[in-house]
């Protein structure tokens, strides 16, 4: 199987593309970081008026806010980064792969021509599709290494 | 801000090891229920497993739900007892098919033909796993075991056909190679009202590999294997030449060639709400018909149940369990003291036969094939970044430094003689650290990462990390020498760009 080929033809609208919540812009830093931790979000698409205006990642949180007490009643607009790189959904996964490594970037949200939000392209949309093209050997085949035992105990 | 929360497979994932053999089909099956199950809209706490005695049946300790290991054979009951008590939980039932056909054959009948509002997904690979190789009542005539050293002479029991004719009102089957089918037949089943029966063809690769091949290689599946379709015409083949035809004569389907004698209108349409078609399926084995293979809509045990309690509590009334006890020919047992002396005879050897799974395990795959290189392909030929490490007792406010300076999102924790203690990323940062009121010139690292992370070994394959990745949504994998002393890290990018370089 060619699998170049593969991602060339396939949509990224078949993909993987939930790594991602959504924010508004209107939100504080606080409001944002209280949404990401409690929904373990690592990537936040900010929209205004259901249009993507910015993105917000755990690498913003960790390069501007960790130690920085005072960007927490800052508006996210003030620390997102604006206007970020986007795909259409005619895009194909091989198009997605070479924008994320030419601008070396972890999301590339895809969006609909009115700027509204499709999903978010990441590297686990390339591994679970990966993982999908081998279903004869289950990639779930092989137990857990290194074979640590729970703490825990069970029966059976 | 109102924030839904979204479940994700991760969610169902308990914090228990995976015991099943390598290779072994239980791990798709339970991969597929963990994504099907967030599709659903339904709270994670709503969720029961019940499972009887036997491989399939360590399921629930595996889901991250409420779930029971229970009586051998008796899974459907208990499971019947907890949806009549709660309605309002989505029951599922794991199976073998000797815990369902053998021990709980009756347990599997009454669950049927009362239509409780459950999911049984019956994992049949055709052979006792747990036992370790005896004669199921799934196995093909002629099946030779440990039990049947000279062949079977039972006729089998074909799963389908009992679940139909017990009266269930949702029967299909899957296979455990096709996830994604397997996936939506089960998103099916748990919207279907009234008992849903899935049959799973899964794969034994220790005492029973190789039985549903047919079915199941990559490249006789596509002639063997006939996917059922509601109201579309039952089509199969390489090349989508040949069909099913009613044969009132033999009063049964025939395979039909689609061409010069049969065009496609002849071929018979698939009707999920004809019993009786359902049954002329249910006893095909070639080809092999795959999805939902019937499905109606019937009262379920439950409604009926309710609706007469409401109406019999409303012509007489709330009952007395006491009164009911008391109110007719009861007596008393004066015991009679009787001692019982047991006696232990021999000893029972609990120990494996290793050499005997040796020897099965050393029989050679069939082919190699892609999914085979990738399989073989080494943390080691990925060259892993060299691993930017930290002391658990350094200051959290250096960790921050030092992923900033390296531009990279995960540290490892590494005590001064060199073992891996933790790992510490960016994610650590966003749900621990941000936003808190903490000092970091005060806090130390240890009291922050993630301990005894999971590591793979220099010699782990790449298929693995993959596993590891997408499963546990983790960015970033520890790669360890054979002395537990981290060389490197691996990240999601280095894995995609590799796997994309050299496939």
């Amino acid at each position: 199987m060619d699998l170049l080929a593969g991602l060339k033809q396939e949509s990224v609208t078949e993909m993987d593309l939930s790594d991602y919540c959504t924010v508004d812009a209107s939100a504080s830093v606080r409001d944002v970081l209280t949404q990401m931790q409690v929904t373990h979000c690592r990537n936040a698409l900010v929209l205004q008026e259901g249009k993507l205006v910015g993105i917000f990642t755990d690498r913003d949180v960790l390069m501007k806010v960790a130690d920085n007490k005072d960007a927490l009643d800052k508006p996210i607009t003030d620390l997102m980064t604006p206007d970020p790189v986007t795909l259409s959904k005619a895009a194909t996964a091989a198009d997605a792969l070479a924008v994320m490594a030419r601008k070396h970037i972890r999301n590339v949200p895809i969006v609909e021509d009115d700027g509204s939000v499709v999903g978010n392209f990441t590297h686990f949309s390339v591994l679970d599709f990966l993982a999908e093209q081998f279903p004869d050997i289950p990639l779930d085949s092989y137990p857990v290494y290194p074979r640590r035992f729970s703490r825990r105990r069970h029966g059976g | 801000m109102a924030t839904e929360i979204k479940l994700t497979r991760k969610d169902f994932m308990s914090d228990q090891t995976v015991r099943w053999c390598p290779g072994c089909g239980d791990y798709a099956i339970l991969a597929t229920v963990q994504k099907t199950l967030p599709r659903l809209g339904i709270p994670k706490e709503k969720f029961v497993f019940v499972s009887g005695i036997g491989c399939s049946s360590r399921f629930p300790y595996y889901m991250d739900t409420y779930g029971i290991h229970s009586i051998h054979g008796r899974a459907p009951t208990l499971a019947t007892g907890i949806k009549l008590s709660n309605p309002d939980l989505s029951v599922w039932v794991i199976t073998g098919d000797g815990d369902a056909l053998s021990i709980g054959g009756n347990h599997i009948l009454h669950a049927g033909r009362r239509n409780v509002d459950l999911n049984i997904l019956l994992f049949n690979n055709r052979i006792y796993g747990l036992t370790k190789g005896q004669l199921s009542p799934t196995s093909p005539v002629g099946t030779k075991t440990k039990s049947s050293p000279y062949g079977s002479i039972e006729r089998p029991l074909y799963p389908v056909e009992v679940a139909l004719a017990s009266g269930a009102t949702f029967v299909a089957r899957t296979i455990d190679v096709l996830q994604k089918e397997m996936g939506e037949i089960m998103y099916q089943a748990a919207l279907h009202k009234g008992l849903a029966f899935i049959e799973i063809m899964q794969n034994c690769v220790i005492f029973n590999n190789g039985a549903w091949f047919d079915y199941s290689d990559r490249k006789k599946r596509a002639d063997n294997d006939l996917f059922l379709e509601a109201g579309k015409p039952m089509v199969f083949g390489k090349n989508r030449d040949k069909g099913l035809v009613l044969d009132e004569e033999q009063g049964g389907f025939k395979v039909v060639e689609i061409g010069e004698e049969y065009s496609i209108e002849d071929i018979t349409i698939h009707d999920p709400t004809s019993l009786e078609n359902a049954f002329l399926l249910s006893q095909l084995d070639y080809p092999m018909p795959l999805g939902i293979i019937y499905q109606v809509t019937k009262p379920t045990y439950c409604e009926g149940m309710w609706g007469q309690i409401q109406q019999v509590k409303a012509q007489k009334g709330e009952g007395d369990l006491h009164d009911l006890y008391f109110n007719a020919d009861t007596w008393e047992v004066t015991a009679e003291e009787e001692e019982i002396k047991a006696e232990v005879r021999g000893q029972v050897d609990a120990s494996l036969d290793e050499a005997y799974i040796d020897e099965l395990l050393g029989v050679e795959a069939p082919e190699a094939d892609l999914a085979e290189q990738l399989a073989s392909m080494t943390l080691h030929d990925l060259k892993p970044k060299a691993p930017i490490t930290i002391r658990p007792d350094a200051l959290m406010d250096h960790a921050l430094h030092l992923m900033r300076e390296h531009g990279i999102g995960a540290l490892l924790v590494v005590s001064p003689d060199r073992h891996l203690m933790g790992i510490i990323t960016e994610a650590d940062i966003l749900d621990r650290v941000a936003g808190k009121d903490i000092d970091l010139h005060q806090v130390t690292v240890q009291e922050f990462m993630t301990t005894e992370p999971v590591a793979l070994p220099l010699y782990a394959s790449v298929l693995e990390a993959v596993h590891f990745m997408t499963q546990r949504r983790f960015r970033h994998l520890p790669v360890v020498d054979e002395n537990l002393h981290p060389v490197g890290v691996i990240s999601s990018r280095d894995l995609a760009e590799f796997l994309i370089k050299h496939l």
